[in-house]
């Protein structure tokens, strides 16, 4: 009995979840999200590459001519890489809708533009 | 195609900082290398493991390291837009006296104890979480540990390896991975304060808590075990019994038992680390704020501001009666002192750099660089002329001018050479700092300029190339030029000094973002 009246008391509540994806919740403060390349930062050193424990980062090419790809699809999104760059150059920003139909798209690039 | 092992900074860290003991171990690779390969222990710089195995190309310890030639252009930015620039002093805002008003902080430092003074007060206000000063180590023995104190408040740097490691390795090692701190004071040496810069332009991301530098100034450093074994065969002193040393002229090793031992310069260099030799930065040219000694004054320091961070926190210290100043111009023989001390550390370091040249001994690269100009700076130099450049409101002495009243001119103006002219306007010659201090202080009232400048004076003229001109300084062995115009040798024009030269050829400013 008490459960039905304590139904009813809620369904005239507003709803605890918001109807995503009409609506949206921004982030929390030092939320880690997608990882993104400041090239210009970027000495080419590898060192993020080889610190991701998914395999998500690939380097091709050294120094300022690297080009860094980034496999969203396996990214845990564990932050080592900004963590480790010794030049600030991974910044983790606040998207966090990643999934595509297609693994091929869920690949980024990133290269330093002259 | 170049193998991993050509992209790695550490080789070439090794073959020409390391292997050929020029490394004074600062620490500032230690702290800076990302993968924390390089590691000070038993006074040395260990290699802990192959850096190649972790990583595909890396720059960062030998760009870094104060004694390489990278990016020396680039860290001048970061003083280079103070309104003044001095040879010998460098870039900066003002130069004045200064002492701590506590006076139990001036008992133990031997000098202005500014240093600490600011310190205390920059971190009771917030301006600073923390501080890094040099530590000793632990295990020092009792026998060196009293020569700690031979950290001078005058002319000379005694402080050793069992003091010297490890000091900006400390500071950012420790203050930003484990202790969290995000504003930091550093205090150091020139060369701490030039590995410091460097790590700041080469935008390494420990210095994002950098908040400001403090730089003293130094001489020399010697090397401990050997200073205690000459001072011990040659004049039987103990380390024990040493309670400072202080230099005026000769340095004078004041023992406990209250006797001083009187040993001449070129006597004790000997002793002194080799990269020291050759080191031309006498007062921390790039700091935010240096301080030196204030010989002959016994409780004073000497104080250069050079950035606004470094005029903020001095004036706050000022304001909040933490610290009392002077005018330098009060006291010309402490500038003329300090002045002297600068010219003779740049003096020794060019004549050990050349003398290695010549026996094919190993230079540093920071000395190669800062005599050899890159083929886009000598393109640079040559296609712009005097004109574009020199300084036209040239302040003049005339022939009857005193040598006090010279050395006055020079503690106001901060320039170390003046020419001398007519009535008329006429040149006539040129006078430097170095006649003043062949004259000694007592005596400069009743000698006049006329009595010891040069006639000859070394001149080009408006439209001399800027590669000319510092061709004919190199040649005459000169800081400043005077230009004349083409037709009347006697008609002065302007003057170009050796710092106007590298001013051009400064980067622009580069900063964290
Ligand atoms: C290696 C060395 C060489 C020097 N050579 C000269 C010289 O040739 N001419 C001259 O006038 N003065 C020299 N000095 C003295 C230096 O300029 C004085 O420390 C300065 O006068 C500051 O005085 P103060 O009383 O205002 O500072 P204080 O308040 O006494 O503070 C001095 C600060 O220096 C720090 N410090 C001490 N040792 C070291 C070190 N090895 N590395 C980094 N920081 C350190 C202390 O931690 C402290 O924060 C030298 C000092 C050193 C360490
Ligand atoms: S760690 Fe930083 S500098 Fe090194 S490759 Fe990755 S992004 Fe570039
Ligand atoms: S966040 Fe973690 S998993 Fe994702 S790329 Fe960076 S290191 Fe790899
Ligand atoms: S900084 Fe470290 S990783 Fe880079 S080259 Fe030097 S030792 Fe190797
Ligand atoms: S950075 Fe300092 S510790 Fe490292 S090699 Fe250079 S002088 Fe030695
Ligand atoms: S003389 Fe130069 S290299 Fe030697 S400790 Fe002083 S600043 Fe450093």
């Amino acid at each position: 009995m008490a459960i039905i009246a304590e139904a009813i008391k809620w369904l005239l509540k507003h709803p605890v979840t918001i109807k995503y994806p009409f609506e949206r919740e921004a982030p929390p403060k030092g939320f880690r999200g997608r990882p993104v390349w400041d090239m210009h930062r970027c000495i080419g050193c590898g060192l993020c590459s080889r610190i991701c424990p998914s395999g998500a980062i690939e380097i091709i090419g050294r120094g300022q001519e690297a080009k860094i790809k980034h496999y969203v699809d396996r990214c845990l999104f564990c932050g080592q890489c900004s963590e480790s760059c010794p030049r600030n150059a991974i910044k983790l920003m606040n998207d966090f809708e990643h999934a595509r139909y297609n693994r091929d798209v869920m690949i980024y690039e990133y290269k330093r533009e002259t | 195609m170049k193998t991993s092992k050509d992209l790695i900074a550490y080789n070439d860290l090794k073959r020409r900082i390391i292997d050929p003991g020029f490394c004074n171990l600062c620490g500032a690779c230690e702290s800076a290398c990302p993968i924390h390969a390089l590691k000070i222990e038993n006074r040395r710089l260990n290699y802990t493991h192959n850096c190649a195995d972790f990583m595909d190309f890396c720059s960062i310890c030998y760009d870094i390291c104060p004694f390489t030639e990278a990016l020396l252009f680039e860290t001048l930015g970061f003083v280079a837009n103070a309104p003044n620039r001095a040879e010998g002093i460098g870039y900066y805002r003002r130069m004045l006296l200064a002492q701590a008003v506590d006076k139990k902080l001036r008992d133990l430092s031997h000098s202005g104890g500014v240093v600490t003074a600011l310190l205390m007060h920059a971190i009771k206000t917030g301006f600073i979480d923390s501080a890094i000063t040099s530590e000793r180590e632990k295990e020092t023995s009792i026998e060196i540990r009293p020569l700690l104190s031979l950290v001078p408040d005058d002319l000379l740097s005694t402080v050793d390896y069992e003091y010297f490691p490890s000091s900006v390795a400390m500071a950012f090692g420790k203050a930003v991975h484990e202790y969290g701190k995000t504003k930091i004071a550093f205090v150091g040496t020139p060369c701490h304060v030039r590995a410091i810069r460097k790590l700041e332009a080469w935008e390494h991301k420990i210095m994002n808590s950098l908040r400001i530098v403090i730089g003293l100034t130094c001489l020399w450093s010697f090397s401990l075990p050997e200073l205690t074994r000459f001072l011990k065969e040659r004049y039987g002193i103990e380390a024990g019994d040493i309670l400072r040393i202080d230099m005026d002229g000769k340095y004078k090793v004041s023992l406990k038992n209250g006797k001083v031992a009187a040993i001449s310069i070129p006597e004790i260099k000997a002793h002194t680390l080799s990269i020291c030799r050759m080191c031309e930065d006498f007062t921390s040219e790039l700091a935010d704020i240096s301080v030196g000694g204030a010989h002959p004054l016994k409780d004073w320091s000497t104080v250069i501001i050079r950035t606004e961070i470094g005029e903020e926190i001095f004036e706050e210290a000022v304001k909040a009666d933490v610290i009392r100043t002077r005018k330098i111009e009060e006291e010309p023989n402490v500038y003329a002192h300090f002045v002297r001390m600068s010219f003779l550390k740049r003096k020794y370091a060019t004549e050990e750099v050349e003398r290695r040249k010549k026996h094919g001994e190993p230079v540093p690269p920071i000395s190669i660089r800062l005599r050899e100009f890159l083929p886009r700076e000598i393109n640079l130099l040559s296609s712009l002329k005097a004109e574009h450049i020199m300084t036209k409101n040239v302040i003049t002495v005339t022939p009857e001018t005193t040598l006090e009243g010279l050395l006055a001119i020079m503690t106001r103006y901060h320039h170390t050479g003046y020419p001398i002219v007519d009535d008329e306007g006429k040149l006539l010659g040129i006078v430097t700092f170095d006649d003043i201090s062949k004259v000694l202080p007592s005596k400069r009232g009743g000698v006049l300029v006329r009595e010891v400048a040069h006639s000859k004076i070394v001149t080009a003229h408006p439209d001399s190339s800027l590669m000319e001109i510092y061709e004919k300084m190199i040649q005459h062995k000169i800081g400043k030029i005077i230009i004349v115009d083409r037709k009347d040798h006697r008609k002065l024009l302007g003057i170009i000094t050796k710092t106007d030269i590298m001013h051009v050829l400064k980067w622009p400013m580069k900063k964290l973002v």
